[in-house]
């Protein structure tokens, strides 16, 4: 295969990378949507949040009495809620897929956190949220597992399929695949498979762009090079010998303003809610923009790096996906440098 | 046939006109000029701007950056100096007053900067004035907003409204597509009836030439009371009555644009305590059904200019990020259902950049209502 080929496939994996995070997030608030909404209006008192704190108990399989962060945790009435877990991919090897069975388990507890008094629900499903593309395999590997080890898949463990589909509109769509759920109601919309309108979900959620899970850094700098930079470069000084906007950015503030724009602090918050995005992903997104010359590195003890804004010709997506990957190149390519010079000169243990 | 003239003439105009604007308040400047008798090449020309403070704000800052002189202490009368031409290089100065809409209750975020002068001169004061986008900013007109305020003007002026040409861009099919020609009529019809011929040819209208007639029951008065050619820019040239040009058609220009802006304003994230306030524009008709009509609105969005781009999705949904380099504004757009697009500011969204970019799609993609998107 030749180089340029190379650099179209890992391209295209970048980016598929990203559109994965774009879609997990949209599926997580969907679904979510479809708990906490009786179709017309938000149910009294129903609520969710992502990556909330949540604690097993004693008796936990896998571990117990611990603190465990689900993608999603949405309280559908003081008597029943849902944890899940969102899994847009799946490996290709099936030996690898025991962890996710594993933390389905894990979920399928008696777990802490909930908005009740006394943060317990009586009822409640833990459900794996996969793409409708490996639903059927991971139910069949589910089943085996099962017959295996009765105790591994829990009782109120459920897989939901999901999709998104175009029809005369865009649709999540969703189907229970396996297990029962505990609500009667929303066990008979999953299984006969509910179309949630993608329209609707961007009304109430459209500024959530994030989840309790780093994304892929290309989507990450795309969404500061478009949006918070512009904003913060409009309050300072275009430089002609730079051909750039010198931007002062403090991580802390940053990272503030993103996850109250565009993460956390647009759901409800509370003790257990989680932050996101965080300040080392942002951080790392900054180191990332100097090592594309796109800026200095802050002062030592000091968060605030110097980026040096300007416009890009083509897509801001695909121009850092593409100094993404040449980053990564560059950095392997020094990695073998290194160990070809290591075995040229081999250390050598001799006595003092 | 207005008269037209001499060339060693233009200079006395000139210079009476600035005389006229040195005189006494901002009323006595507005009756000076409507009684003045304007000889060709020179026109009243006027352009209604918008800014969150005033436009007189924003042009009183020219003055202290001394770009801009001002000629009378009592009134909001200005002069620029400056050097035009690429060959035959020339210093022209273009005096100008700034009016309000008092008498139309409108805020004094909305006011028109007014001259009589020649095009080559408004050009250079435009051109001036553009420097301060988007403290100061130009009311762009859909072709809705043009075709219900030119139908107003005949209620509100109780004239008869003929119009005597106009310039549009019209669809044709060529090799490549779907193309638009542009188009300039001359006629001498009744306002309706150019509308309606408008509208069967799918006309976009960028200026309309209209004659304002006085009626008396059903007789209508051969000579024009005043003619004013309005252009979607929100300018306006006049002739004959500059009160009847500027208290109808100007202030209908700043009615609507003052809606328009005020509505698109405090938007982005910042300005609205990051209390979300997305805007939908709503197609008449469902568009988004087809995927090719999808990857045309990505593909415009993608050359939008002064600006930068990020694509998510291009099929079978559309999900773009633009940002507004004239201004550093940000916006996301989806088109997600058949007859909708979802706009959502970002951080920062100006007023001013709302506007620029639902006028790009309206034009370039088609027109639709914009409303709130919750």
């Amino acid at each position: 295969m030749s180089q340029t080929m190379n650099r179209q496939n890992d391209l295209s994996v970048l980016l598929n990378e990203i559109e994965d995070y774009n879609q997990t997030v949209k599926a997580i608030l969907a679904f979510a949507a479809f708990v906490v909404h009786d179709a017309v209006t938000r149910r009294a008192g129903a609520k969710f949040g992502f990556g909330r704190r949540m604690e097993t108990s004693a008796e936990n399989r896998i571990q117990p009495s611990t603190e465990v962060t689900p993608d999603l945790v949405a309280q559908k009435s003081p008597a029943y809620g849902i944890v899940a877990e969102a899994k847009k991919r799946l490996e290709r090897d099936t030996a690898r897929w025991e962890r996710h069975v594993d933390q389905l388990r894990k979920y399928d507890d008696n777990l802490i956190g909930w908005w009740t008094e006394d943060e317990t629900i009586p009822n409640s499903n833990t459900v794996l949220l996969i793409h409708q593309s490996r639903s059927r395999p991971f139910v069949k590997y589910l089943e085996s597992t099962k017959n295996y080890d009765p105790e591994a898949v829990g009782a109120r463990s459920c897989v939901v399929e999901f999709n998104c589909s175009e029809e005369t509109a865009t649709y999540y769509n969703y189907r229970l695949e396996y297990g029962q759920l505990d609500d009667d109601e929303l066990a008979e919309r999953l299984t006969d498979g509910v179309p949630v309108p993608l329209d609707k979900v961007l009304r109430s959620f459209g500024y959530v762009r994030y989840y309790d899970s780093e994304p892929p850094l290309p989507l990450l700098l795309t969404n500061l090079w478009s949006d918070i930079l512009p904003a913060m470069a409009a309050d300072s000084q275009y430089e002609d010998h730079l051909k750039a906007y010198r931007i002062e950015a403090s991580v802390e503030k940053v990272t503030s303003e993103l996850q109250r724009a565009y993460g956390s602090q647009i759901l409800s918050k509370d003790a257990r809610s989680v932050e996101f995005p965080k300040h080392s992903w942002v951080r790392k997104a900054f180191e990332r923009l100097v090592a594309y010359k796109l800026g200095n590195l802050p002062p030592e003890g000091s968060d605030v790096f110097e980026l040096h804004y300007r416009r890009f010709r083509k897509d801001i997506l695909q121009r850092f996906v593409e100094l993404e990957h040449d980053w990564i190149a560059s950095q392997s390519k020094q990695k073998k440098r290194i160990i070809k010079e290591e075995s040229l000169f081999p250390k050598l243990d001799l006595p003092l | 046939m207005k008269r037209r003239l001499e060339e060693s003439d233009a200079p006395k105009f000139r210079s009476y006109f600035r005389a006229l604007l040195q005189r006494g308040d901002n009323a006595a400047v507005f009756n000076a000029v409507d009684s003045l008798d304007v000889a060709r090449p020179f026109w009243v020309r006027i352009r209604v701007l918008y800014s969150e403070t005033s436009p007189a704000q924003v042009v009183e800052k020219l003055v202290e950056k001394r770009k801009l002189v001002r000629i009378n202490d009592r009134a909001l009368s200005f002069s620029y100096t400056c050097t035009i031409g690429q060959e035959n290089r020339r210093e022209i100065e273009v005096p100008f007053f700034i009016a309000s809409f008092d008498q139309q209750q409108l805020k004094e975020s909305v006011q028109a900067v007014v001259s009589v002068c020649q095009r080559d001169e408004w050009n250079a004061l435009k051109r001036l004035l553009r420097t301060e986008y988007p403290r100061l900013v130009p009311i762009l007109l859909s072709q809705r907003e043009l075709v219900n305020g030119a139908k107003r003007l005949r209620l509100s002026t109780g004239h008869a409204i003929r119009v005597r040409d106009l310039s549009a861009r019209e669809p044709i099919e060529s090799p490549l597509g779907q193309t638009r020609k542009s188009v300039r009529e001359w006629t001498d019809e009744d306002l309706d009836k150019v509308l309606l011929a408008v509208q069967d040819r799918h006309q976009l209208i960028t200026s309309l030439n209209l004659e304002f007639f006085p009626i008396l029951g059903e007789r209508r008065h051969v000579v024009p009371k005043a003619t004013c050619k309005i252009r979607k820019t929100g300018e306006i040239e006049a002739d004959g009555s500059f009160a009847l040009a500027f208290q109808a058609v100007a202030a209908e220009v700043a009615r609507v644009g003052y809606k328009k802006l005020s509505f698109y304003s405090g938007r982005g994230l910042r300005q609205s305590q990051y209390r979300p306030l997305p805007l939908e524009i709503n197609f008449p008709l469902p568009v988004f059904d087809d995927v090719e009509v999808v990857r045309s609105l990505v593909q415009l969005l993608v050359q939008y200019p002064h600006s930068m781009h990020a694509v998510h999705h291009g099929n079978p949904y559309a999900h773009v990020k633009l940002t507004d380099m004239t201004d550093l504004s940000g916006f996301e757009i989806w088109a997600v259902s058949p007859s909708r697009l979802a706009l959502l500011p970002g951080l920062r969204a100006s007023a001013a950049a709302f506007e620029r970019l639902v006028d790009y799609v309206f034009e370039h993609f088609r027109e639709g209502d914009v409303a709130n998107y919750e």
